[in-house]
């Protein structure tokens, strides 16, 4: 059985560059029987977390690493070998991204120079040249490159392959076999292609040379990549050295939270535990016994899960609040704390109301609490915001942004247009997609259509069904 | 009041060959480039067309078995906007007498003839006299009439006949994924 | 005559003359003006000369109102500093380094030295110094249909007649196109609710052209029945452009090569001249080149064949297949599975003669393979996988 591992792969997380999603792409590999599985997202690392999570389900290994645009225009596949290197693909992300304006973020070569420990990079499907494979020598080092392979099945990249290996050998790099995956099965290259003509404004029909020449990238068995590259079967046999070789995922971030300064002689515990008794005896009236053993029942578990900091940092945040006169409520099952309450962070007496802390923490669950402030939207949610960047400064904290996930009306009516359908069309399809859903499995969907008054012979029609 | 410029020919001051595909073309008469199948042929004539297209002549192209691919005609550096493309559908009668018509209209850097892959039978039947006749309409023009065959044609009317090789096939790489890159 | 206007309302006092205005920028106006309007311009910036070119040289250069005598364009802007003219840095150095201050040092250059030493920009700049260089308005049009039509009590049978209505109104549409400076690029006519298109390779207003052309067409394809509804329109454009130097070669007469093409077409059909395209698409044989090609030339339509590991068979020829690269997988316009649609391409397009243009039929899928051939040859072959047959496409040559 051969073990093979897909690192080149792209997820629908590489916004409308690749189709499918990060458990998807997990699924299926694990399906093909892959040993292990990476992802390497265009520019980001959103769709990391998930596909961790996905692999760790089912108990397999997941890499990952991004592809990162460079200011010169080619792109540099990084995979992230140890915390190192994880440390440091962030931190690249993060400086490319604040440099520049939305949508036109790309790495100078100092910065892939000064981030590059700990990373290992492909030389991607760029034309391969000497002074190209030396100068990702000279940014990552030489046994940190690997000359990628993937075939599609086109003359002009087969051109390319014989060059790499060539130069490879050479240059004694290794050379390793990709798929360059953008969407899970084959049938999904229609979808690829529509999600292309979307992110360049047109139809799939105007989209031309933009659209895939072929369906050949999704995710390939080992036996059929052994296959493809029977004439270079060490390309295949490294993709095994390699995930052996890069140690890191996601369950060893080592992630601790910030720590809220404190005075001599104190630690964080045993500040948390002044001002929350402090706030339980004005905020408990009376401060029964059965408020005070709740306290303490819950103080011990946060220095036990090392959390203090946390809680310090909201009541923080709370406490400027009030200084500034401004609004804020806790809300969520932070309200389920007496913690919170005695800090001010949330306004119903637990106690009273009998609600159960374990809802908001416990040790089994293994989760970060979460508390929700909710503040007044216009300028002073804002001087809550800028109080937060300057106490712990412009990169140790962030704006968490929604990813706008394509559902319903809107994808349908993106679809609809990159299928060529005229407006009014559009403003039926996408009403109709509101009231049953994207994806229905049962033919009610087939009936709607008719009754619409669409022509279900239409290929189009079948197409977007 | 200033001149009109002029147009047409009278003010061309034309050099007197074409180079192509390591060859000189003669202009104001017929060439000649012969071979079987996977000769060269096509890659002079495509090298004859950039030469002549890239330097701002119009170019006309007989095609009388409808073989001409823009694509690698294009590859070639081919300008297909100054190329007249008339495709015969086999019938060589109609594509002597097309190449007939493009001199006689004049203007044309080269008028190319491609009689290649047509029947034998179909060649015999043009008469001798028809080269008589294009020798004696391009004289003194510009134009470069070159013809395409798998054998010579207007012998002792052409000015230059190059008759390719056979070659033999190069691929490089390794099976399965064999790539064709040439034949020398 | 034309007149140009300078000043900050140049826009609104130019519309006051003409509809067709000329506006170069924003303080500049140029259009066609009357003798008898030109009293109104005298207490204006502005200038009056023949060509449009000396109007707005003398009207952004020259105080109050000049009047140049057709002739006396030199003349009148000789006396104007060089960077009067559009400005060219790299020739205004050497303009410098020559000592040519005014464009009367300019005009006085002998042309072929000039030419030669400052190649076609000189030649250029010389011409508008010496108020020279002719060129037409450019104004901002309405949108204007250019259609004359007729509804025949008695139905026409034979050609004569018919050519002499069309000619009466290619008279009457040429005429409205010359007001306004306009010239044809497509004629379109149609017979009894039959549309036939004809693109013109360039703009004219030549009667005697547009006639025989329509002539060759009725020839080609007559009418299928008596005419009685007979409709001509002319597709309207700016007018050819002189474009070419005195030094490179200028192509075809337009009119002879259209004449001639037209004779051609009768030879082999409408649709087999015109001037190959290629367009942006991956379909095979459409597309534009993506990497290197060898030249190849088709079989058309492809032969079908036979393959084995070994072998290659068709009805022309066969041989031992001695070396194969491939496959080379292409597929798309999947939104088109059905070969029965085809969407219809605009009209009769003269000018695009590729069959295969993307906007008519079907979806692909094949694998191609390159081989030699124990016949010496070269081949590409394929396999269509819808529904699995193999063809031979050409020969790489």
């Amino acid at each position: 059985m051969t073990d093979f591992v897909d690192f080149h792969t792209r997820s629908a997380f590489s916004f409308l560059e690749a189709a499918s999603l990060p458990e998807d792409l997990v699924q299926r590999a694990a399906d093909l029987g892959h040993g292990a599985m990476a992802l390497m997202d265009r520019d980001n690392l959103c769709g990391a977390p998930r596909f961790y999570m996905a692999a760790k389900k089912i108990g397999a290994k997941a890499h990952i690493g991004a592809e990162i645009t460079g200011e010169d225009g080619e792109l540099y596949p990084l995979l992230v070998e140890n915390r190192t290197g994880y440390q440091n693909l962030c931190r690249l992300i993060t400086s490319m991204k604040l440099r520049s304006p939305k949508g036109e973020a790309a790495a100078s070569q100092e910065e892939l120079y000064r981030f590059s420990k700990g990373l290992v990079c492909l030389t991607g499907e760029g034309i391969p040249t000497r002074q190209r494979f030396d100068k990702l020598i000279s940014l990552f080092g030489r046994d940190n490159v690997y000359a990628e392979l993937q075939r599609h099945f086109h003359r002009d990249q087969e051109a390319r392959n014989q060059a790499a290996i060539e130069l490879a050998r050479s240059m004694q790099l290794r050379l390793l076999a990709t798929n360059g995956v953008r969407q899970a099965t084959l049938q999904e290259r229609e979808l690829a292609d529509v999600l292309t003509a979307v992110h360049h404004k047109t139809t799939v029909m105007a989209a031309g040379q933009l659209l895939a020449r072929n369906s050949e990238r999704y995710l390939k068995s080992p036996r059929v990549m052994e296959k493809l590259f029977s004439d270079v079967p060490e390309a295949i046999a490294e993709t095994a050295e390699l995930s052996a070789r890069l140690d890191f995922t996601l369950a060893n971030l080592g992630y601790e939270f910030p720590k809220y300064p404190v005075g001599p002689g104190e630690t964080m515990n045993s500040f948390l535990r002044e001002r929350t008794e402090g706030g339980a005896r004005e905020r408990f009236r009376p401060y029964t016994e059965k408020a005070r053993r709740q306290i303490e029942r819950e103080l011990a578990l946060i220095e036990k899960l090392d959390l203090a900091g946390y809680f310090l940092i909201v009541w923080d945040l709370v406490d400027f609040c009030r200084r500034e006169k401004i609004l804020v409520q806790g809300r969520g099952s932070a309200a389920n704390s007496a913690v919170c309450y005695s800090l001010g962070i949330t306004a119903v007496d637990p106690v009273a109301m009998e609600l159960l802390f374990e809802r908001f923490l416990s040790e089994e669950r293994g989760e970060m609490p979460d508390i929700d402030l909710d503040l007044p939207s216009g300028d002073q949610r804002e001087r809550v915001i800028q109080y937060v960047y300057q106490r712990y400064g412009a990169r140790g904290a962030a704006m968490t942004a929604n990813v706008i996930t394509y559902r319903g009306r809107s994808a349908a009516r993106d679809v609809g247009k990159a299928l060529g359908f005229p407006a009014e069309a559009l403003e039926r399809l996408s009403s109709l997609v509101a009231t049953w859903g994207w994806r229905d499995p049962d033919d009610t969907a087939q009936r709607q259509f008719q009754q619409a008054g669409f022509d279900l012979k239409d290929p189009r029609i079948q197409k977007y069904l | 009041m200033a001149a009109a410029l002029p147009l047409g020919w009278r003010h061309f001051e034309p050099l007197e060959t074409l180079s192509a595909a390591g060859r000189d073309f003669p202009r104001g008469r017929i060439s000649e480039v012969i071979g079987v199948r996977s000769s060269g042929r096509t890659r002079a004539l495509h090298a004859l067309l950039a030469a002549s297209t890239g330097q701002g002549e119009f170019a006309a192209l007989v095609d009388t078995k409808d073989a001409f691919d823009a694509c690698s005609a294009a590859a070639a550096g081919v300008e297909l906007s100054k190329l007249v493309w008339i495709r015969c559908s086999g019938n060589a009668e109609h594509a002597l007498r097309a190449a007939d018509l493009l001199i006689q209209a004049g203007g044309f850097g080269v008028v190319a003839l491609d009689l290649a892959e047509v029947a034998p039978a179909a060649l015999h039947r043009i008469p001798p006299t028809a080269w008589f006749r294009f020798r004696r309409a391009l004289e003194s023009t510009p134009t470069i009439l070159i013809v395409i065959a798998d054998c010579p044609l207007a012998k002792s009317c052409s000015a230059m006949t190059v008759k390719l090789p056979p070659r033999r096939a190069v691929f490089t790489g390794q099976a399965p994924f064999l790539l064709l890159r040439d034949a020398v | 005559m034309f007149a140009c206007i300078h000043g900050p309302d140049a826009a609104t006092l130019a519309d006051s003359f003409s509809p067709f205005v000329e506006l170069v920028d924003e303080r500049t106006a140029v259009f066609s003006i009357t003798t008898r309007q030109l009293g109104r311009l005298k207490s204006m910036r502005a200038a009056v000369a023949a060509t449009v070119e000396a109007a707005i040289l003398a009207a952004r250069n020259l105080p109050g109102y000049t009047f140049i005598p057709p002739g006396e364009e030199a003349r009148v802007l000789g006396a104007l500093f060089i960077d009067a003219l559009p400005p060219d840095p790299e020739l205004f150095e050497t303009f410098d380094v020559w000592g040519i201050r005014s464009l009367e040092d300019l005009a006085r250059l002998p042309e072929n030295d000039l030419a030669a030493r400052l190649g076609e920009r000189g030649l250029f700049l010389q011409k508008l110094a010496r108020g020279a260089f002719e060129r037409p308005l450019r104004p901002l049009l309405p949108a204007s249909v250019y259609e004359e039509f007729a509804d025949l009590e008695h139905p026409i049978k034979l050609r004569e007649p018919l050519l002499f209505l069309i000619a009466r109104f290619l008279h009457d549409l040429t005429a409205r196109l010359k007001s306004q400076s306009l010239a044809a690029a497509a004629l379109h006519l149609t017979l009894n609710g039959n549309q036939r298109r004809h693109s013109l390779p360039f703009p004219t207003r030549d009667v005697k052209l547009l006639l025989k052309l329509v002539e060759h067409s009725l020839e080609r394809q007559p009418p299928e029945a008596p005419v009685v509804k007979v409709r001509l329109e002319l597709i309207p454009t700016q007018p050819r452009r002189i474009q070419h130097g005195l030094f490179t070669p200028a192509g075809p007469e337009p009119e002879k090569l259209e004449l001639t093409l037209g004779k051609i077409r009768g030879l082999v059909g409408e649709k087999n001249v015109g001037y190959p395209e290629l367009f942006d698409t991956h379909r095979p044989g459409s597309g534009r080149p993506i990497g290197e090609l060898l030249p190849f030339r088709y079989f058309r339509p492809p032969l079908e064949a036979r393959v084995s590991a070994t072998r290659l068979w068709t009805r022309m020829f066969q041989g031992q297949i001695l070396q194969i690269g491939g496959p080379w997988r292409s597929s798309g316009d999947w939104w088109n599975p059905d070969p029965l649609i085809a969407h219809n391409a605009a009209g009769c397009d003269l000018l695009s003669a590729e069959a295969s243009a993307p906007h008519a039929v079907r979806s692909w899928n094949r694998d191609e393979y390159d081989l030699a051939l124990s016949d010496g040859a070269l081949y590409r072959i394929y396999l269509d996988r819808a529904p699995g047959k193999w063809f031979v496409e050409g020969v790489y040559d």
